[in-house]
């Protein structure tokens, strides 16, 4: 009567066991809604200058982290209007021009035209 | 990238209890050895493996010594001190231990009974503990690292105070007690993995080490006897740390600071052959550093995060029920059919919480989803427990 018993319940374990792996593979992982704090739209500044090169500046604004961009959206965050000056520590002074190129990203810079990267200067926008 | 960290440890262990007259004392020593991998990782970089593995062998002395005072019907007193002698040992070296350090560890008690049922009990204590906890500073996964104290990275400690009040009535049936405690911590670590592939001599210099406080109070209720039984508790606490150079130096929560804690546990045995059994646990969620928004740089998105541990996962609660029923049996010395439910209404507790990309057809589609992992969905089980 025991034996009978015992295995009647061995059976009904792994049964359950196995409900229950199932179970725990199912519902793993699930996408869920996060509330982030307000986020403050902040002006990022990237850019560079080298030597015998003109600088170059990408000016955007940062974005929340959940918001979707596609090609209309990612627009929005491209600053175009802005009036950049670049300043030499040999006094000369340009206001830089944008341009559009493809093969950077974001594919707007402010390029300077008449100011070419020197060795020992400094440069200030 | 495949990141373990691991520990071992073997001790020796030796008491001496003796009891004169008022006083229960105790003298113990401890030797202690442990192994530890704080961090053991291999990871790519363009393609080109990397590994880099880090071993630390201590070997903590201690001595012990403690008494239990009672020093009159109203007054109870217990102090103990303990002496450590700690050091790394190096397998290189022809000295055995290097980077030697002692510390003094203290505790004592004091107790007041008002009458036969209420009493009032303050305590004190300072710990040098040997050993780190250390979350990670920069990664929101579940993984901490054990890390032994070395001379950078100096044993944690703290000191902890608590006074509390206690009630027992009907001959300790039924037992109250609320206790208020406070601690303040020093030299506690937060590790931030070196993934960048930099250089560096060692690997104590990837920690941050900071300062901690937490404070809170304690609720208690238990009914001892009888065929329902209950223990009740509730925790009301926060804990904060503080390092020099993140979070523009200010205080920020610990990733275990938990405002509630609620435990309930109730037995109901109303006869020979059954007993039910509840349990209810809630906590709150655990903070994590998540970023808050993105940008552009060099070609690439990069995240902006406003301040550490400035998320609060969602708290974790679930309900277990289990039923045991006695079978009556010749042959077993006992049997018994055991009915559970775990997480009965099939709570999705958050383990961790991870960013999936996902990428649009069009140039620039892009959108991220929060995902969260947990474990344990409603888990029904049954077994059958014997003995002969």
């Amino acid at each position: 009567m025991h034996l009978i018993n015992k295995n009647t319940f061995h059976n009904l374990k792994i049964l359950y066991v196995f409900i229950a792996c199932n179970l725990f593979c199912i519902s793993c992982t699930k996408v869920i809604e996060i509330d982030l704090p307000d986020y403050e739209t902040k002006v990022v500044v990237d850019g560079w200058i080298e030597t015998n090169q003109p600088a170059h500046i990408f000016l955007t604004n940062s974005s929340p982290y959940f918001s979707d961009y596609d090609s209309a959206s990612i627009r929005n965050l491209f600053i175009n209007t802005a009036k950049v000056s670049l300043i030499c520590s040999d006094g000369n002074s340009e206001i830089l021009t944008l341009f559009k190129q493809d093969e950077f990203f974001p594919p707007f810079v402010y390029k300077s035209v008449e100011i070419i990267g020197e060795e020992n200067k400094s440069y200030q926008i | 990238m495949y990141f373990k960290t691991r520990l071992n440890q073997l001790q020796h262990k030796f008491d001496y209890y003796k009891q004169a007259y008022k006083h229960l004392f105790r003298i113990g020593s401890r030797i202690k050895y442990g192994e530890y991998t704080p961090q053991d990782i291999k990871y790519n970089i363009q393609s080109v493996p990397i590994s880099q593995t880090d071993n630390y062998n201590n070997l903590s002395t201690q001595i012990y010594f403690s008494n239990h005072y009672s020093i009159s019907e109203k007054w109870d007193a217990y102090f103990g001190l303990r002496y450590e002698h700690y050091g790394l040992i190096d397998n290189n070296s022809s000295s055995l231990l290097k980077e030697q350090s002692n510390h003094i560890n203290s505790v004592i008690t004091l107790s007041y009974f008002i009458n036969k049922q209420t009493s009032i009990k303050a305590s004190h204590a300072y710990t040098a503990q040997n050993i780190h906890l250390a979350s990670m500073a920069s990664i929101p996964l579940p993984t901490d690292v054990w890390m032994p104290a070395t001379e950078r990275l100096p044993h944690e400690k703290g000191h902890q105070a608590t006074i509390g009040i206690f009630k027992d009535l009907a001959q300790s049936k039924y037992e109250f007690g609320i206790e208020f405690y406070g601690k303040s911590i020093e030299n506690q670590l937060l590790l931030n993995p070196n993934i960048n592939g930099d250089e560096s001599l060692h690997f104590e210099d990837n920690f941050f080490i900071g300062k901690g406080l937490g404070y809170g109070a304690e609720f208690l209720f238990k009914k001892n006897r009888g065929k329902t039984r209950a223990t009740l508790s509730y925790t009301l606490g926060q804990m904060k740390q503080q390092f020099p150079n993140m979070n523009s130096g200010e205080w920020f929560n610990a990733k275990y600071d938990r405002r509630h804690d609620v435990n309930i546990v109730l037995t109901h045995k109303p006869n020979k052959r059954f007993d039910y059994g509840l349990v209810f646990m809630y906590a709150t969620g655990n903070t994590a550093t998540l970023p808050t928004g993105r940008y552009f740089m060099m070609g690439n998105i990069a995240n902006d995060y406003s301040s550490i541990n400035n998320y609060r996962m969602p708290a974790y609660h679930r309900l277990d029920l289990s039923m045991n029923y006695y079978i009556e049996s010749n042959i077993f010395h006992e049997s018994v059919l055991n009915f559970s439910i775990i997480n009965i209404y099939n709570r999705s507790n958050p383990y961790f919480i991870y960013f999936e990309t996902q990428k649009g057809d069009q140039n620039y589609d892009m959108s991220i989803n929060a995902k969260q992992s947990s474990f344990f969905p409603i888990v029904p089980s049954i077994s059958w427990r014997y003995k002969f």
